[in-house]
């Protein structure tokens, strides 16, 4: 396989920025030290009311769809046929990778028997009719599947070109299966609140939640694909492929269009929006997500403000938040307790998801300036090319 | 070519829909009650909240004392947790003058496990930490499989097993219906604590019976309710109040194994109105109509594959 032309960024690792995030990479692993010390109940805020709460929303639900780049990217690429994408799919396996990784690791920083993890592995305890237990192990799959797939830059940091001749030959197996495992898991992340029934308010229990979390996820899956180019143009200097981000931004709008006719064709069906009345914090919420969806619709479907590279940025800083509101939504917000239980995260439950994002970007850049996965830095912009936007770059 | 490619995409299009639709083919119903099936009949109005009970549970199940109110001495907890299977509850409202009565009365309610006929908390968990006994019904917990994901605290409608927090290496617990004491041949302790005969222990399919038989009196008049067990002979006559007319926990969520009967609307005693069709029934119908055979997963996976080695296959020519 022909992949896109890459190569380390190079230069210093150990810069600002860097040494900063670093910091609060240690903080966390700290604080990690105390919550497997003295537990979940010194460590957190939650209680026999609210179970689940910031780690199992943001860290796995939240961080998990928002790792899903380099799924939509195979899809793209390999489903719907569109090589040009080559550029964007190294940078977005390796940001998904490390997401997947992070909310793999997550998971098992929030189960409170966490030396008993293992149990879920072991044939006898197999409940096939438990979601949780299908998406701890295609999660756990998937994590493996995206390592995987970065091993090329990895044979070609080391030179070893026949090896990853061999390598290519197994892809035709890991890729597919690599679109295979999100779709399950990421339906299922959304079919867990099933189960819980009318515990959640009737704005997100429905049978179709798995799908909506799906068809977010992907949404999300594009948005951290264009969120993480501009990134990556005002933190490490690169020239933004813009030309790229336009046409994912025009397959992104029917993804979009779409996930809004099911939601709101599924609420009308039900009769659910009554569950609007009031202005409890659940409308209130729930006015806010459909909002974070909708006003990105508007800029995506007119031609020239989908064009525009800052609205194009905003737009998908408004999905990656609609999508975690969505599930901030349906598994804390919507959710009722048993009378008498609140819940808002302690700083620990903050600082430690605060320092799991940080894992990811540092190690995200390290790796780019180490290991070819970005394409390599021209040295002058070729005047007619449409991948530089100077009015980006003036304005960043 | 391209129409192979649009075949295939339609292949791969229906394999997912098909893997993310909630379209079901035959729906799981809801379980059967076991063959054996205990109960327990729990009849508030009958209760006098002495909370004999909760100090038998506690000292079946050798768990200590909580202070909710940070009193020393009695054990006051707030709700069922990890250190309390049992509780009395109240329902107050306004002067709280007659018992059994929704306005200026007061009501109790005994919480703990239900027992339920198709456990919500059996159908979420990842490891099979939750089983029910395929004769007698019984819903245990076992920790040495639990991984503590806390799954069936936050999807049982009762809102009953608790993971308890102020462990550093805690466990979830739940009622267990004493079956370390019924292997003995002892009653639960809650039962055998009970002076009025409000927790009574029996067959499901007797309790459900003598539920109906109460429901079924006029009220005003006498009756001579048993206690422990309807066998025991240790009887004592009382005034038959008005009942809510429904057993709750006969059909409710798919039924349960601990039934109650109350003076006022179950809604107010922590019981919530949920429907007869269990949510694990439902959850299990999405899941298996999704993955049946693992039809839809594998299609996606063979049609993505046929694409997949035409792709990379070009590139490498290339």
């Amino acid at each position: 396989m022909k992949l896109a032309k890459t190569a380390p960024m190079g230069g210093k690792v150990f810069t600002r920025p860097f040494v900063f995030l670093s910091l609060l990479v240690l903080v966390a692993l700290g604080l990690l030290i105390f919550r497997f010390m003295y537990g979940l109940g010194a460590a957190t805020n939650l209680n026999n009311g609210y179970p689940w709460g910031l780690w199992v929303v943001l860290d796995i639900h939240v961080t998990a769809a928002i790792g899903c780049g380099g799924y939509v990217l195979a899809v793209v690429i390999y489903v719907m046929n569109r090589g040009e994408f080559h550029t964007l799919i190294r940078p977005a396996l390796l940001a998904s990778a490390f997401a997947y990784t992070l909310a793999s690791l997550a998971a098992w920083v929030d189960i409170g028997r966490w030396w008993n993890f293992y149990q879920i592995m072991l044939p006898w305890n197999i409940n096939l009719n438990s979601v949780m237990f299908e998406i701890a192990i295609c999660m756990a799959l998937y994590t493996l599947i995206l390592w995987v797939e970065l091993i090329p830059p990895i044979l070609e940091h080391f030179n070893k070109p026949r090896l990853e001749k061999a390598f290519f030959k197994a892809l035709y197996f890991i890729i597919p299966l690599g679109i295979v495992l999100p779709t399950m898991h990421q339906s299922g992340l959304g079919g867990l609140i099933v189960a819980a029934g009318d515990k959640i308010s009737p704005l997100w229990a429905t049978p179709w939640i798995g799908f909506l979390f799906l068809t977010s996820a992907i949404i999300m899956g594009f948005s951290i694909v264009i969120f993480e180019g501009v990134l990556t143009v005002l933190g490490l200097g690169r020239r933004l492929e813009l030309h790229l981000y336009r046409r994912l931004a025009k397959v992104l709008r029917w993804a979009l269009l779409f996930y809004l006719l099911v939601r709101f064709a599924d609420l009308l069906h039900r009769d659910a929006l009554t569950a609007l009345a009031g202005s409890s914090i659940q409308a209130i919420m729930f006015y806010i997500e459909i909002a974070l969806f909708a006003f990105p619709m508007v800029i995506l479907f007119h031609p020239r403000w989908r064009g525009n590279a800052r609205l194009l940025f905003l737009t998908a800083i408004c999905l990656l938040l609609g999508g975690a509101v969505l599930r901030f939504n349906a598994l804390i917000i919507g959710y009722t307790p048993s009378a008498g239980y609140v819940y808002f995260p302690s700083a620990i439950e903050l600082l430690v998801s605060i320092g799991l994002l940080a894992v990811e970007a540092v190690g995200f850049i390290y790796i780019v300036k180490r290991f070819p996965i970005l394409p390599p830095r021209k040295k002058t912009v070729a005047p007619g090319t449409t991948s530089a936007d100077p009015q980006l770059a003036a304005n960043v | 070519m391209t129409i192979k490619r649009r075949e295939f995409l339609k292949a791969a299009v229906t394999g997912s829909a098909a893997a993310a639709l909630p379209v079901a083919a035959e729906a799981r119903p809801n379980l059967e009650v076991p063959p054996n099936a205990i109960g327990m009949l729990y009849d508030s109005t009958l209760c006098i909240g002495c909370k004999a009970c909760m100090v038998g549970c506690k000292e079946a199940n050798d768990m200590p004392v909580e202070n909710a109110d940070q009193s020393p001495i009695w054990d006051t907890p707030a709700d069922t947790s990890g250190k309390t299977l049992n509780i009395i509850k109240v329902y107050r409202n306004g002067t709280a003058e007659v018992k059994d009565r929704e306005v200026d009365g007061y009501s109790f309610v005994k919480r703990h496990c239900m027992h339920c006929v198709d456990p919500g908390c059996i159908s979420v968990c990842p490891t099979k930490a939750m089983r029910k006994d395929p004769d007698n019904g019984i819903v245990t917990h076992h920790p040495e499989a639990c991984i503590g994901c806390r799954y069936c605290v936050w999807a049982c409608p009762y809102n009953i097993p608790k993971w308890d927090f102020d462990e550093a290496f805690g466990q979830i617990n739940k009622c267990q219906f004493c079956n370390h004491r019924l292997a003995e041949g002892l009653l639960p302790a809650c039962v055998e604590r009970c002076p009025t005969g409000a927790s009574l222990f029996g067959t499901r399919e007797e309790l459900l019976k003598e539920a109906h038989r109460r429901l079924a009196l006029e009220p005003g008049s006498t009756y001579n309710y048993p206690r422990n067990t309807l066998e025991d002979p240790n009887r004592h006559e009382a005034t038959v109040p008005h009942y809510v007319d429904r057993v709750y926990g006969e059909v409710q969520g798919g039924g349960t194994q601990v039934m109650v009967l109350a003076g006022i609307p179950f809604g107010n005693l922590d019981l919530p109105d949920i429907p007869e069709r269990s949510f694990a029934s439902v959850s299990e119908t999405i899941q298996h109509t999704v993955y049946k055979g693992m039809i839809a997963p594998l299609a996606l996976l063979g049609g993505l594959m046929f694409v997949a080695r035409r792709r990379v296959g070009k590139e490498e020519d290339k």
